[in-house]
C-alpha cells in the first residue's frame, strides 16, 4: 500500500478528489477513467484506467483490468494488463493472466494464471484471445524458438524480391512459382521444430456473470480456488508451492491449465 | 467523508448498488440504487435512474429520481426527469424539466 499512497498523494493534493468504491458498494458494468481508483467493494465488468488501480483487502473485482499500475490486496478474477507494474500483496488472490513489465508477488499472495513480463502491456494482449496468446507465446518461447521462427522467415523475404527482379517476368513465372514454393517450404520448415504450443486451455479469460459469482464464492469460501484448479501459494517463507496436491496426485498430470511462468529480468 | 466517491474523470457505465453514501463527481450511466444518500456534485453527471433515501443534486441528472425521504435540487443543478419523493426541494436557480410526485 505504500506504493499506492505515494502515487495517490500528489493527486489528492491537486484535485482533492480520489475515487473510492466503498466496501458496501457493488458496481456492475464498465468503469473508465484517468485517475486513481480504489476498490473496497465489489466490481464486475471491465475497468480501464490510465492511472493506478488499488484493490484493497476487502475489494473483489470480477473484471478484466487495464491500468497503469495495479496494486492488489484483495481479489481479482480476470485478466490484468498493466503498462507499469502489478503488485500482489499478502492476502491477494488473483485468478487470471497478468501482463505487465513489472510484476511482484508477495509472500501470502495466491495466483492462478499466466504471468508475462517484459511486455509493455500496451501492444495488444488484451485484444482478442489469439493476440494474447501469440504475445504470451513469444515470451514463453524464449530465445531458441523465437530465433528459429524469425530465422525461417528471413530467407523467405530475401528470396522473393530477388525473383521479382528477374528481367523477363513471363518466362520467369514458373521459376517464381518453384522458388516461392521452395521459400514456402523453407518457411514451413521450422514449424515442426517448434513444438506446437500447448494452448489447449480454452476457458474464457473471464467467465460469464453467474460463473463469476461462483468463482468468487469459491475464493471466499475457504481461500481455495476451485477443487480441481491449481493454485500457487507463496508461503510466508517465500517458498512457492502449488495446491494441486495429494488428493489429485493419482490423476495423470495434464498440461497445467495456464502455465505459471514468472520470469524475472 | 462519504464512503464511495466517484472521481471527476471516472465514467461508470452500468449499475451501482449498495448500502453506502455516494458522491458523484464523475459520470454514471445506467442505474444507481443505494440505501444511503446520493450526492451529485457540481461536476457530476448522472444519466441514470437514482433510487436512494436522499438525493442531492448540484450537478446534472438525466433520469428519474426516486427518493424515499427527500430530493434536493440545489442552485446550478440541472435535472431532466421525473422526481418522486415525499419532500422535494427545488432551489432558486435550479433547472428542472419533468414531473414531481410528492404523493408519497
Amino acid at each position: 500500500m505504500a506504493i499506492a499512497q505515494r502515487q495517490g498523494a500528489p493527486k489528492l493534493g491537486s484535485e482533492g478528489i480520489s475515487t473510492v468504491i466503498g466496501p458496501e458498494i457493488q458496481v456492475v458494468g464498465r468503469i473508465e477513467g484517468s485517475e486513481e481508483l480504489r476498490i473496497q467493494g465489489y466490481v464486475e465488468g471491465t475497468i480501464q484506467l490510465s492511472e493506478a488501480l488499488i484493490v484493497e483487502a476487502s475489494g473483489v473485482v470480477v473484471a478484466d483490468v487495464r491500468a497503469r499500475d495495479v496494486v492488489i490486496a484483495g481479489i481479482i478474477v480476470g485478466d490484468v494488463l498493466a503498462s507499469g507494474r502489478v503488485v500482489l500483496q499478502a492476502g491477494a488472490r488473483v485468478v487470471g493472466n497478468i501482463t505487465a513489465p513489472r510484476v511482484s508477488v508477495a509472500a501470502g499472495a495466491a495466483l492462478r494464471g499466466q504471468v508475462s513480463m517484459g511486455d509493455s502491456g500496451e501492444d495488444g494482449p488484451a485484444e482478442g484471445s489469439t493476440g494474447g496468446r501469440t504475445s504470451f507465446g513469444r515470451w514463453r518461447g524464449g530465445g531458441s524458438a523465437s530465433g528459429g521462427s524469425s530465422g525461417g522467415r528471413a530467407p523467405a523475404r530475401g528470396v522473393i524480391p530477388k525473383i521479382t527482379r528477374t528481367p523477363s517476368r513471363s518466362a520467369a513465372a514458373p521459376a517464381v512459382q518453384r522458388a516461392t514454393a521452395r521459400a514456402q517450404e523453407r518457411e514451413d520448415a521450422p514449424g515442426p521444430r517448434i513444438p506446437p504450443r500447448r494452448f489447449t486451455r480454452e476457458e474464457p479469460p473471464v467467465p460469464a456473470s453467474p460463473a463469476d459469482q461462483h468463482a468468487q464464492d469459491e475464493i471466499d469460501g475457504d481461500g481455495d480456488v476451485g477443487a480441481e484448479d491449481e493454485l500457487i501459494e507463496v508461503s510466508e517463507d517465500g517458498t512457492v508451492t502449488t495446491s494441486l496436491g495429494k488428493k489429485q496426485a493419482a490423476r495423470p498430470r495434464l498440461p497445467v491449465r495456464g502455465k505459471h511462468i514468472v520470469e524475472h529480468r | 467523508m462519504a464512503g464511495t466517491v466517484i472521481g471527476r474523470t471516472i465514467v461508470i457505465d452500468g449499475e451501482l448498488a449498495g448500502d453506502e453514501a455516494l458522491v458523484v463527481h464523475g459520470t454514471i450511466k445506467g442505474k444507481i440504487e443505494v440505501r444511503q444518500r446520493v450526492e451529485v456534485a457540481a461536476d457530476g453527471v448522472v444519466e441514470a435512474v437514482i433510487a436512494a433515501p436522499q438525493v442531492t443534486v448540484h450537478g446534472t441528472v438525466v433520469g428519474d429520481i426516486f427518493a424515499s425521504e427527500r430530493a434536493d435540487l440545489r442552485p446550478e443543478s440541472q435535472v431532466i426527469g421525473n422526481i418522486r419523493a415525499p419532500r422535494v426541494l427545488i432551489a432558486d436557480g435550479a433547472a428542472f424539466k419533468g414531473s414531481v410526485d410528492m404523493g408519497g
